[in-house]
């Protein structure tokens, strides 16, 4: 209805307008009509009197100058001439007479001049010779023009008011016609200031009202309704506003309830669990902890806050650009908390995840501390039960080595053949028994940590040219040929103790010089992964290739592969893996058909330095 | 090498050896007393150094072991003067790049690996009590560099190492580089290293940098 409203008050205005500018036109024309008139019918009556009484002027200074003298210009030319034009000018006046009594006018004005004409005709027959008949004559002709003179002048003064008559007449109509404009106009006004008004309060303000409501919206507010008021097409989207609103309305609270049910999962399984778990933000600030977590934070005295341990596994995690998983007990940290003296300090082993602690947030972590007390605890047992019996026993298979030497050298003393055998034989274990004691020891070393390992940025090709250098030394006496292929010199730099990684590089060669087909090359590579890491690989040919089982097991601990040399400790992969581990990086091996890759993973010291910078 | 017979002109030479564990001290005495030195046998380096520093000198040689319980091998070396000592040869199965570098510093180059076996023993010591002709003749250039070496003469030891033309490119550069480090210019050292193919880790590296030492040296 409001589009019916508003359209209706604009054509009222319009028609208004129009109607004005109508009657505006006529009253233009019906004034320009009156103006002509004027001008063709009392002007030109005017116009004829001022010449008719011009002419007379010209005959009376012409032929009545010498009057008092007596005299008479000679010639009747302008005379007859000027009364002709008299004539002319009486007979366009009667034509012009239109007003009541000019008509009787003109006759008047006519017969006085025929007498006009008359007297001079005769002034002009007597002359001066008769001075009396000229005087009379002229005096007669004097007052005939003063004749003329009035009555013409009863004309002009006719036209005249007929003129001022016309204009008043003009002016009241003008005056009417202004008041009537300025009615027009007023009433316009108020039909313009009706449908301005209709139209704020019935278009305007709901649309405001309806902007409103989506504002709200769109702050979350999603009671919000909007007015269902105006006209019908604005009733008809606020009311589908409202609809909307309501679905919307519907579907937060059914994701509330959703989000509330997954958070009380959440939360329970958070309780449930037998692990502090914390949920922080990108500056160490607890989101988030389970009951545990708040245990444990409140008896180490930093009641939800991040203990300090677990801030620095953070910074590792953030520094590797990775999460930090896994069950490397190398990782663990001891959290002391004030409990009973003599007990063992607990020991957690943070599994670092990357989580937003809420919907939009900028990353933060999540930390799970897995309690590794009593691993840990068999763990260091095991290491130091190794690491006391290697030693304790190292020390006399040591003597009894040197014992078997000397009594084999029989500079003390002769031995029958079998006595030489014998104590051959017991060298030969000796010897075996040393260097798996020594693989053991070291191996013992890497897995309790004991081993400084202080990995910085290398380049790759400096890895592999020290290790290409160094290959005489792994395996004495080999005319084997160790060479480095493809472009390493432009990859980049990776996290390495190069010390330890050319140790298992230098692992790899002598495997790979022993294992080797007869006369073939081995050769180093490195190549750029796409996980952030640079892999070292050292590839040799083999008549014997190895099988997805063994490629499996090859860097476990004393693996050895079927009808193979029992030669070595079978620790130096393992030691290799070790190494690898406390790099952050990988070892593996890949066989592909008579070929053999053995590998180490190396992370790119850049992506590590820019994923923590970031 | 037969070093009974170069000695059997002179004196017979003797050596101390100095280890706590009694079956190898035992064996090590054997093993010299076979070649036909005089050797003997103390149990602790308190006890050898009262035998080193009471009366006239008369050992050639000290086989001494690094890791004792009440003084180590290095303890007992630093408390002798390097010019008026005997020879020190050091034993030991853990010692890292520190200690060796340790050792070093104190003129102690002649490093063993333990285990021991024998002949080893016997060629390494053989090397540092040369007598009569054996000694007269010309040494070897190691042999010469190290002699500086085990008195601390490092401008010496540089000197002859400049000098002598019968070393490897490689263990000349090991020498130099280890001449640097020990009188702590680290950068010129380090640049030796690629050289001598070896990339010591003083503060790092493990036992393997002691015997890797002792085979170059050897």
């Amino acid at each position: 209805m409001k589009r019916w409203s508003f359209i209706g008050g604009l054509t009222v205005t319009l028609l208004l307008l129009l109607a004005m500018g109508g009657f505006g036109v006529i009253v233009t024309r019906d004034l320009t009509t009156d103006v002509e008139r004027i001008i063709a019918g009392n002007y030109d009556a005017i116009r004829h009197v001022r010449e008719l009484r011009a002419g007379l002027m010209r005959i009376n200074t012409r032929y009545l100058h010498g009057k008092s003298t007596g005299q008479l210009p000679a010639g009747q030319g302008t005379f007859d001439v000027e009364s002709a034009g008299i004539r002319a000018r009486i007979d366009a006046m009667r034509r012009a007479s239109a007003l009541p009594g000019e008509v009787e006018l003109v006759d008047r004005v006519e017969t006085l001049a025929d007498d006009y004409v008359r007297h001079y005709r005769q002034l002009f027959f007597v002359g001066p010779r008769d001075a009396a008949r000229f005087t009379t004559l002229s005096d007669a002709i004097a007052r005939g023009t003063e004749d003329i003179t009035q009555l013409t002048q009863e004309l002009v003064e006719l036209n005249e008011r007929a003129i001022f008559a016309r204009r008043d007449a003009a002016a009241a109509r003008g005056r009417r016609f202004g008041w009537l404009a300025l009615g027009i106009a007023g009433f316009s006004l108020v039909v313009y200031l009706y449908t301005s008004v209709r139209l704020t309060r019935g278009v305007f303000a709901p649309l405001r009202r309806l902007r409103d409501s989506i504002q709200q919206l769109r702050e979350r507010r999603f009671d919000a309704v909007a007015p269902v008021e105006g006209g019908e097409e604005l009733a008809q989207i606020a009311g589908a506003f409202n609809r909307m609103a309501g679905e919307l309305r519907a579907y937060v609270a059914e994701s509330d309830q959703r989000a509330t049910e997954a958070s009380r999962t959440s939360r329970a399984i958070l309780e449930a669990l037998p692990y502090p778990v914390y949920i922080a933000d990108a500056d160490y600030a607890v989101q988030l902890m389970n009951p545990r977590a708040e245990r444990l934070s409140a008896a180490l005295q930093i009641p939800g806050a991040l203990p300090g341990a677990v801030r620095k596994c953070i910074d590792d995690a953030a520094a590797l650009g990775c999460e930090l998983v896994g069950d490397d007990l190398r990782r663990a940290v001891e959290l002391p908390e004030s409990g009973e003296a003599g007990a063992p300090v607990p020991t957690y082993l943070p599994q670092v995840f990357r989580m937003a602690p809420a919907p939009g947030a900028p990353a933060g972590w999540a930390v799970l501390l897995v309690d590794v007390t009593q691993l840990r605890q068999f763990d260091q047992a095991k290491t130091k039960a190794i690491s006391t019996l290697g030693h304790e026993v190292k020390t006399p298979v040591t003597s009894i080595r040197m014992t078997l030497h000397l009594l084999l050298e029989e500079k003390i003393g002769p031995l029958t053949a079998d006595q030489r055998e014998l104590v051959a034989a017991g060298r030969d274990d000796c010897e075996r028994l040393l260097t798996v004691l020594q693989a053991l020891l070291e191996l013992a070393r890497f897995e309790s940590g004991r081993v400084p390992m202080k990995p910085v940025p290398t380049p790759p090709a400096e890895l592999l040219a020290q290790a290409e250098a160094m290959h005489g030394s792994y395996v004495r006496g080999s005319e084997a040929t160790v060479m480095t292929e493809g472009e390493v010199a432009a990859l980049p730099p990776v996290l390495a103790d190069p010390l330890h990684v050319v140790r298992v590089l230098g692992n790899f060669v002598s495997n790979a010089i022993k294992y080797r087909v007869p006369d073939t090359p081995v050769t180093l590579r490195a190549e750029r992964r796409a996980d952030g890491f640079v892999r070292l690989s050292v590839r040799n040919r083999t008549a014997r290739p190895l099988s997805e089982a063994e490629q499996m097991k090859i860097f476990d601990p004393f693996y050895r592969r079927p009808e193979e040399q029992r030669e070595g400790a079978g620790l130096g992969l393992t030691i290799c893996r070790e190494i690898a581990l406390a790099h952050g990086g990988r070892v593996g091996v890949f066989c592909d058909g008579g070929q053999v890759d053995f590998y180490l993973d190396l992370r790119i010291a850049a992506a590590a330095a820019g994923h923590a910078a970031g | 090498m037969p070093p009974v017979e170069q000695a059997s002109a002179a004196r017979v030479a003797r050596v101390l050896v100095v280890d706590d564990e009694a079956s190898i001290r035992l064996g090590c005495v054997l093993a010299l007393r076979s070649a036909g030195w005089r050797a003997d046998g103390e149990g602790s380096a308190r006890s050898a150094l009262g035998r080193l520093t009471e009366g006239p000198p008369v050992y050639d040689a000290v086989v001494l072991d690094y890791a004792m319980p009440d003084l180590d091998g290095l303890a007992l070396a630093a408390a002798l003067p390097p010019h008026g000592r005997p020879p020190i040869l050091l034993a030991s199965a853990h010692g890292d790049g520190a200690a060796a570098l340790a050792a070093l510093r104190l003129g102690v180059w002649d490093l063993l690996a333990k285990p021991l076996v024998p002949e080893d023993l016997r060629r390494r010591v053989a090397r540092r009590v040369r007598r009569g002709a054996a000694a007269r003749a010309r040494p070897t250039g190691l042999e010469a560099v190290l002699r500086q070496c085990n008195r601390c003469a490092w401008e010496e030891a540089r000197a002859v190492l400049d000098a002598t033309d019968d070393l490897s490119a490689e263990c000349a550069a090991l020498l130099r580089g280890l001449l640097y480090q020990v009188t702590g210019d680290v950068a010129r050292a380090r640049a030796a290293w690629p050289e001598a193919r070896w990339w010591p880790g003083w503060e790092r590296q493990g036992t393997e940098i002691w015997a890797e030492l002792a085979r170059r040296l050897g």
